[in-house]
């Protein structure tokens, strides 16, 4: 945390040195965002922003535009889906070149997802059910699954299947062997260059400072319309503001509440509010040994029932919502949010305290990490809280920790109760199916598979469920039974907010992409 | 001599007015807190200073006026704790190892210096960061850091003394170790030690703060002052949520360090200027 409010002042200084270098030549567009990228290499990054950078370099099979409900052909013209639901067959589009002039055939397809696999990078595991890849002609790929997966083709949209031009990257060292992770040596040429066919080109990676991107001339689409796009990296909110006033920056990215209210109605800016898709919730353990009375399922339901679901959107901001259970509104077969003014039942809660056998409440930790989560801060959320529990008699000791140091504990499931948020890893209700009894998430609140068989079993038939009709059902039943009775208390999914130069158009939020760069005009 | 002190020395004078004002706001601070510190009010948050809130309003709507009135509490408690602490050890390890010197000494000065050598603050981040934010954490950080500067004041306050002749006549007489320390030669060091406590206490106050405000110090709900400060950092359009915990943070500090110059000042006969 000292850190961050240390580098409040660097990127002061960053930002009077960068302010100046917007008039030049060609239509170029600057974002000024506070990214977490680490790498480039589509094999490799992980990160929130990776796609921001990659999908603009790399074309994929399938991707989205605008919203994450409908999915595109990307690279792909059409795909096909054996009767067995394990074989994919993808038409690729005639025509393709990457930006080096070579032709996008299905043989870099291959290529690209077998060096993924092999390379065993964060993101690896998107690509873990595909037990083979094959390319029965310059035009067709076949993914072979070892399961069903109802979220393939989601996947497909990730950067872990974005096509590398094969010849490009094997000359700069990359290679699909098997021995990859150890036998790779493109990992830095790929932090500087991109080898895609996507419209832009990164030109020019700084870590801290910024990325550039260039149009791609070879592009098979339509031709963006910025020529150069610059992402400049500018931690604090304040400095972004400032300098989309000054008109150094076209968008500012990382706003809070308390920032977009002193832009709001400011001539020549745009505020623009799309739902996020990052999740906060409680973690309530259900192993008595570590949760102690927290362990009681009515424990769980009376808090659920004492908190001030009103109180704490007006601490995210305007526009956050709160879901039924861990499913983002937004997502496939998500239902409708609750109604924050009738979720709270202080009464029911308190007999279920009494039903519990606490009648006279308890005192327990409650572990909350120093975090911003989407411009609010978690130790305030904590203390607002703190006090709704307070009226069925819980009293909480707020035990604040650096992230790192919470981490460990929160995966091992040795937390009683604690305040987390969760960022899907790619936007697929299955991604969410995590939050079930016996699933990671659902493990770390030692919420086994045994405590609740049939949704359990239920999580399992929906991952694999192809047929859309039964898989909305199946998430519907899902939620239903999570409403009831889970260990976790879904609290906030924020908004996001970022304000722009009003005359820039198609600059839509997108939790994916971040911001499509390609489709902005002005 | 206080009159005298105070008569010759404006700056004192003023440090001394600061310091005993927070001693006494601390001491009436839940009496005369026009609010609960901890409670909220959604509706009224971000208010700037009205006649309700004189000092306006935090990110959770409480008020801020009553939450510095009784963080005072915390931060004089949090000061006062660690430079006793550091010094009460300080006085002994330094005590020991100048009245047995030899290799002790040398030892044992050297464990301090190592001490010593680490960046103080970042030291005590680590300390409190590895053990956990809490008020007890921080302190032990705090003293952890704080006790060599005491334990070096006090080796060389015992050396000098301890050839003295009131010393020697007094161990001629047979007079034990232990008397001969806590008799003859501890009187004789404690002017030092004062001064030092005085002026270490603002910086006690300051860096208690400082880790508050990282997050370190007493957990949230607390009214502490550098946690409310930090509270003010997240909401930078907001000027009253920092601008107050931060003015209370300086004044005790600031009066703090008076009293310590004056002090000096006074115990050193070099610095007197003719009084």
């Amino acid at each position: 945390m000292g850190i961050r409010r240390m580098s409040i002042v660097l990127a002061l200084a960053a930002a009077f040195t960068a302010a100046g270098a917007a008039s030049a030549q060609g239509r170029q567009l600057i974002v000024a965002l506070d990214p977490d990228y680490q790498t480039f290499d589509p094999a490799l990054a992980y990160e929130a922003y990776s796609l921001m950078v990659l999908h603009p370099t790399y074309d994929t099979l399938m991707q989205f535009e605008t919203n994450t409900e409908d999915i595109k052909y990307g690279a792909a013209e059409s795909y096909a889906i054996a009767p067995d639901g394990l074989t994919y067959t993808f038409k690729l589009r005639k025509g393709i070149k990457f930006a080096s002039g070579n032709p996008l055939t299905a043989n870099d397809v291959k290529w690209s997802v077998e060096r993924a696999i092999n390379l065993k990078g964060n993101g690896a595991f998107l690509a873990e059910g595909v037990s083979s890849v094959s390319a029965p002609d310059d035009y067709t790929v076949v993914f072979r699954l070892s399961a069903k997966d109802s979220s393939f083709l989601t996947k497909v949209t990730s950067n872990v299947y974005a096509i590398i031009d094969s010849k490009t990257a094997m000359a700069h060292g990359a290679t699909n062997a098997a021995d990859a992770a150890t036998s790779d040596k493109a990992k830095l040429w790929f932090d500087g260059h991109s080898a895609g066919s996507g419209p832009y080109i990164l030109e020019s990676y700084t870590p801290q400072v910024e990325v550039v991107l260039v149009r791609n001339k070879n592009y098979w689409g339509k031709a963006p319309y910025f020529d150069k796009v610059t992402l400049k990296s500018i931690k604090d909110p304040g400095t972004q503001l400032m300098m989309l006033q000054k008109k150094d920056i076209d968008v500012a990215f990382n706003l809070g509440p308390e920032q977009v209210k002193q832009v709001k109605g400011l001539k020549g800016i745009a505020v623009a509010k799309a739902q996020s898709m990052t999740l906060t919730f409680m973690l309530m353990n259900r192993d008595p040994a570590v949760g102690g009375p927290i362990a009681n399922p009515d424990v769980q339901k009376a808090i659920r029932l004492a908190l001030d679901y009103v109180g704490m959107q007006t601490i995210a901001g305007e526009g956050s919502i709160t879901p039924v259970a861990p499913f983002q509104v937004g997502f496939f077969g998500t239902v409708p949010p609750r109604d924050p003014k009738t979720a709270q039942n202080l009464a029911k809660a308190r007999e279920l305290m009494k039903k519990a056998g606490y009648p006279n409440g308890f005192k327990t930790t409650f572990e909350v990490p120093t975090q911003t989560v989407e411009g609010m801060d978690l130790p305030t959320l904590a203390q607002k809280i703190q006090s709704d529990l307070k009226q069925i008699n819980i009293d909480t000791d707020i035990k604040t920790s650096d992230i790192m140091v919470a981490l460990d504990p929160y995966r091992k499931g040795k937390q009683a109760l604690s305040l987390w948020y969760w960022g899907p890893d790619y936007p697929d209700p299955n991604n969410q199916l995590a939050f079930l009894p016996g699933n990671s998430v659902g493990l770390r609140a030692n919420w086994t598979a045994a405590m609740d068989p049939k949704l359990a079993a239920l999580g399992e038939k929906t991952a694999v469920e192809t047929n859309p009709k039964a898989r909305a059902a199946d998430l519907k039943s899902i939620q239903e039974m999570m409403d009831a009775d889970t260990a976790f208390a879904v609290l906030l999914q924020s908004a996001r907010q970022y304000a722009y130069a009003s005359d820039l158009e198609g600059a839509y939020y997108n939790d994916y992409y971040k911001l499509n760069l390609a489709a902005i005009s002005r | 001599m206080l009159r005298k002190l105070m008569k010759s020395d404006a700056t004192f004078t003023m440090g001394f007015v600061l310091f005993i004002g927070w001693i006494v706001i601390a001491a009436v601070a839940n009496w005369i807190a026009p609010y609960d510190t901890l409670a909220q009010n959604l509706a009224i948050r971000f208010q700037p200073p009205t006649g309700a809130h004189w000092f306006g309003t935090d990110s959770i709507g409480r008020d801020i006026l009553s939450r510095v009135l009784v963080g005072s509490r915390i931060s004089l408690f949090a000061g006062l704790t660690t430079i006793a602490l550091a010094s009460t050890f300080g006085l002994i390890y330094g005590g020991i190892a100048g009245y047995v010197g030899g290799i002790v000494d040398d030892v044992m000065m050297r464990v301090s210096e190592m001490v010593l050598a680490f960046p103080g603050i970042i030291l005590a981040m680590t300390i409190a960061a590895a053990l956990g934010p809490s008020l007890f954490n921080s302190l032990l950080a705090m003293v952890v850091i704080w006790w060599p500067n005491y334990a070096r004041v006090m080796r060389s306050m015992v050396i000098a003394n301890k050839n003295e002749e009131y010393v020697e006549a007094s161990r001629s007489l047979g007079a034990s170790h232990l008397r001969v320390f806590f008799i003859e030669i501890l009187p004789h060091s404690l002017g030092p030690m004062l001064v030092l406590a005085t002026l270490d206490f603002g910086n006690a106050i300051l860096l208690f703060s400082g880790l508050s405000y990282l997050g370190l110090g007493s957990p949230p709900p607390t009214p502490e002052w550098g946690a409310m400060v930090a509270d003010g950092a997240l909401n930078f359009n907001y000027w009253w949520i920092s601008t107050f915990p931060g003015l209370a943070i300086l004044t005790m500090a600031v009066g703090a360090n008076f009293i310590g110059d004056g002090l000096r000042d006074l115990l050193d006969p070099k610095l007197r200027k003719g009084m």
